[in-house]
């Protein structure tokens, strides 16, 4: 399977995906880890990748998803954002609302 | 200067009522007078009927070339209206329009 295929994969198949640096327990970078706090907070489970420890999904997926920086955030298989935005959601109640929704669709 | 490159191509193409560039790159670990992580504030009415990741997108488009040479860049993007909102400074008052030089 090629490195795009392999994403596409990984997106289809999570709900609820961040590509992200690092991993929830140990993010590497700020904007990551703010990202992981904003899911956990919302209190569902999410899926991650660490492109860090996969350097092709690391050089791909920007050019997939026409967004050049990580963390990147895939709800039901569509870019919802970076961190900045996640934070924007979350202050105004959105990302609990959507993730809230994924959640409900995915146990359906 | 990255900066100037960042402010000149966002006024060019979005032609902005309100843009701040801001160098963030001494709060981070970084050489002194690196040019490595940048704020963007921008009050654009090119961005009323996009959301969010389409917004952030199209500034990232507009900055392909300055992308590849930064770390980091937090973007928060207000059409006219939503700036009003946020900061009660109304951006709503006549340009302008050059009539002086007539």
């Amino acid at each position: 399977m090629s490195t795009e295929e392999r994403i596409k994969k990984q997106i289809s198949d999570n709900s609820i995906l961040l590509f992200m640096k690092g991993s929830p327990d140990k993010p590497q970078c700020g904007f990551s880890q703010r990202a992981t706090q904003i899911l956990m907070a919302c209190g569902k489970e999410f899926s991650f990748v660490d492109i860090l420890s996969n350097q092709d999904i690391r050089e791909t997926l920007p050019s997939i998803s026409n967004w050049p920086t990580f963390p990147q955030l895939f709800i039901n298989g569509e870019l919802i954002g970076g961190s900045d935005i996640m934070m924007d959601m979350y202050q105004s109640g959105e990302m609990q609302k959507v993730i809230d929704e994924a959640t409900e669709e995915s146990s359906d | 200067m990255i900066k100037d490159e960042i402010e000149n191509k966002l006024n060019d193409d979005l032609n902005p009522w309100f843009l701040e560039v801001v160098n963030e790159s001494p709060n981070h670990n970084v050489p002194d007078g690196a040019e490595s992580h940048f704020k963007i504030i921008i009050v654009s009415e090119k961005f009323i009927d996009f959301r969010a990741v389409k917004r952030h997108q199209l500034i990232y488009s507009i900055l392909n070339e300055e992308m590849k040479k930064i770390h980091a860049v937090a973007i928060h993007p207000f059409t006219p209206e939503e700036w009003k909102e946020k900061t009660g400074e109304n951006l709503d008052s006549p340009k302008c329009l050059g009539g002086g030089n007539d």
